[in-house]
């Protein structure tokens, strides 16, 4: 991702001007200091800002890595590194303030040695991680243009140690020639990830690239300062660690603001959940305890051994020890807590969904009992009527003459009755299939017509045709299910009283309408909201698929089907086509 | 002997052919109807010997009726003749001891159940 300080936002400047702003204000206050001198600086600037920067960074640091699914900048395990790099810093920077300002000693090597050994390892890995996320094949040139650079800034910084360190044991002399051997280590992807950014500039890395740098060249001033033994608590180059510390924390800031541009997911975040969620589940807390009881040990330790060395207060040690050990005991119960309530939550997680697997198949097994028993139901009773028209020919007794009269008459009922069942198995198909549309242009009439000419019409029901036309481009098969299930379920709702159905077709610029209205009973209110919807029906003889189809077809038409009482009327509303759409969709 | 029945079913044609075919087998249907409430009030007015009643029905089901009648007279006679053929509405009607007859059924069946 390309971006550039201040081009792309308002705030990109906002945030500019504030970094230039702290790293002034910053060096201000040092360089007055130098010059001028400031009462007390050590411990009212220097502990200050050595604690909030680092801090801050840290703090910014895992606030990123809780947005990490977010963050597209820089990979989540580089992220990880990173962090972990600045979180070295930071305790490495607050074991110094302990020792220089709170104890007054200079201990070497020390805990804070190890911290700022440790942070440009987890940068070096955390550039590594970066460089082969990019898959960018990197040439054996500049990798060699890369070693060669960091070696070459490293042989004086290792032969001004050597010489100086050379009176001193192996151990201090191997600590020394570390912090050296670490920064042009960590040199070599950073020269790398630099000649790669020149192609593909993202000012993110560019700007650690530059905090990372700073760093490297403040260790090697301060390494020769050192040497001289010309270092003071406020010299300048703390001003370039500072700065360092400042630009990082920047852009951590800047990774979080980048990634609120992309939203929450609302479901569970899948790439978050697969690894982030479960691992800080599982290792947050005990990682944070363990981190919190290090510093307690730590501070207690430095407190009996070096605040009151020749102590023979047998009541702070002992006090050490029960806050210690009760820190460690609240520290166990917490981490058990929650062990058990992480297991438990994923109990009761898989349990859910266990049974809402369950509830959805059983649901669709009910669904699909009643479709059958309904379909069953609707079937067995023509077929019983057919058969009972069938057996009262054949079974009359001989006494009885059959007419002709009699046997049109049963002949007419097995013809209704094979018709409804014919229409139930078109309602379950129309419901199941899912026909492909093939619009035509043709006369809305001429598709009622057709359709009326294929239903069964009782003689106490009249049909009043439209009396107007139109002309509609749409799926004319589509279309005559929709008109016989409105006619027919018309039909049946008028019943055995005498009853008509009047069909009519208007148009507006942007519809043609078609109403289908029938003088049967009203629909009852607690049905009229759920008719479209599948299994409602008020019939005996109805799927309770057949509007559901209606529906399916007419909004597959971007058109509407509504009903209203009062007379029981069923309105299509289709769009008209605009040529364009037409030519589209043929 | 000539036993008198009603026959309730929602379908119209099947009230017809019904009664048609019970006339010819010389039982007399003294009523029709097409709904529950319908057929206990057929049941108040005509007492008949035998009632003939489909299980699912509107304004009132069959097995409404089936309570309904049997709360006035615990003994008269009464089959369920249904196309529903739920294990629901069958355990209904074995609770209640109803004999059902499932659509499509064989006329003589019908005539047998009545005259037994």
């Amino acid at each position: 991702m390309e971006i550039n300080l201040g081009k792309k936002s308002k705030f990109g400047f906002i945030w500019a001007y504030s970094l230039i702003g702290t790293l002034i204000l910053i060096s201000s206050l040092f360089v007055i200091n130098i010059n001028i001198g400031i009462e007390n600086f050590s411990n009212t600037i220097s502990l200050p800002v050595y604690t909030i920067i680092p801090g801050t960074l840290v703090i910014l640091s895992i606030w990123a890595i809780t947005r990490v699914h977010l963050i597209q900048l820089i990979p989540k395990k580089s992220l990880v590194f990173l962090a972990l790099s600045f979180f070295s810093w930071f305790i490495a920077e607050q074991t110094w303030n302990l020792y220089e300002h709170v104890l007054g000693i200079d201990p070497y090597p020390s805990a804070a040695d190890f911290f700022y050994l440790a942070a440009p390892v987890f940068m070096f890995i955390s550039l590594i991680i970066f460089l082969k996320s990019t898959k960018k094949k990197i040439s054996k040139k500049i990798i060699l243009f890369s070693i060669v650079i960091s070696v070459v800034l490293l042989i004086p910084s290792l032969v001004a140690t050597f010489e100086v360190s050379s009176e001193d044991e192996l151990f201090e002399v191997i600590i020394a020639l570390s912090y050296p051997v670490v920064d042009s280590i960590v040199l070599v992807p950073s020269v790398i990830t630099a000649l790669f950014l020149i192609s593909n500039r993202s000012f993110f890395w560019l700007m650690i690239l530059l905090g990372l740098i700073i760093m490297v060249a403040a260790d090697t001033i301060f390494l020769f300062l050192i040497i001289d033994e010309a270092y003071v608590d406020g010299h300048p180059v703390d001003i370039l660690w500072i700065s360092s510390y400042t630009i990082w924390t920047f852009m951590m800031f800047y990774l979080i603001t980048e990634s609120r541009k992309y939203k929450e997911p609302k479901e569970l975040l899948p790439p978050f959940n697969k690894y982030g969620s479960k691992t800080i589940e599982k290792f947050g807390v005990a990682i944070g305890l363990i981190v919190i009881n290090a510093i307690v040990a730590i501070l207690l330790v430095g407190i009996n051994f070096f605040v009151y060395p020749t102590s023979d207060d047998t009541i702070l040690d002992f006090f050490s020890w029960v806050l210690a050990m009760m820190v460690l005991i609240f520290s166990s119960i917490v981490v058990l807590l929650n062990s058990k309530l992480n297991k438990t939550l994923q109990n009761r997680t898989q349990q859910l969904e266990k049974t809402t697997e369950e509830l959805i198949k059983s649901e669709r097994f009910s669904a699909i009992g009643e479709l059958a028993s309904r379909i069953s139901h609707d079937i067995r009773n023509p077929l019983s009527n057919i058969r009972m028209s069938i057996e009262l020919i054949q079974n009359s007794p001989p006494e009885t003459k059959i007419t002709d009269d009699i046997i049109k008459n049963k002949l007419d009922l097995v013809t209704r009755n094979i018709e409804r069942i014919s229409h139930q198995v078109n309602d379950v198909l129309g419901f199941v299939q899912n026909r492909e549309m093939k619009k035509e242009e043709f006369r809305i009439s001429s598709c009622i017509h057709e359709t009326i000419e294929s239903i069964h019409i009782p003689k106490n029901i009249s049909i009043q045709y439209p009396k107007s036309d139109q002309l509609v481009t749409a799926d004319f098969f589509q279309l005559q299910i929709v008109f016989n299930n409105l006619i027919v379920n018309g039909i049946q709702a008028i019943g055995p009283n005498n009853g008509r159905i009047i069909i009519r077709i208007s148009a507006d610029k942007d519809n043609t309408i078609i109403e289908i209205e029938n003088s049967g009973p009203r629909i009852p209110e607690n049905i009229l909201p759920h008719i479209f919807e599948s299994l409602v029906t008020t019939k005996q003889v109805g799927t309770g698929l057949g509007l559901v189809s209606c529906k399916t077809i007419i909004e597959n038409h971007k058109g509407r089907l509504t009903v209203r009482n009062d007379p029981t009327t069923f309105t299509i509303t289709l769009p008209n086509l605009t040529d364009s759409e037409k030519v589209e969709k043929p | 002997m000539a036993a008198s029945v009603i026959v309730i079913d929602d379908d119209e044609d099947t009230v017809r052919l019904f009664s048609e075919f019970l006339e010819e087998n010389k039982i007399k249907v003294i009523g029709r109807g097409h709904d529950g409430k319908t057929a206990v009030k057929l049941y108040q007015e005509k007492k008949p010997d035998c009632v003939l009643i489909d299980v699912m029905m509107p304004n009132g089901s069959g097995i409404y009726a089936i309570k309904k009648i049997r709360e006035m007279d615990s003994d008269v006679k009464i089959i369920a003749v249904t196309g529903d053929s739920r294990f629901s509405t069958e355990q209904k009607l074995e609770k209640l001891k109803i004999p059902v007859i499932y659509k499509p059924f064989k006329m003589n069946e019908v005539i047998e159940r009545i005259l037994k």
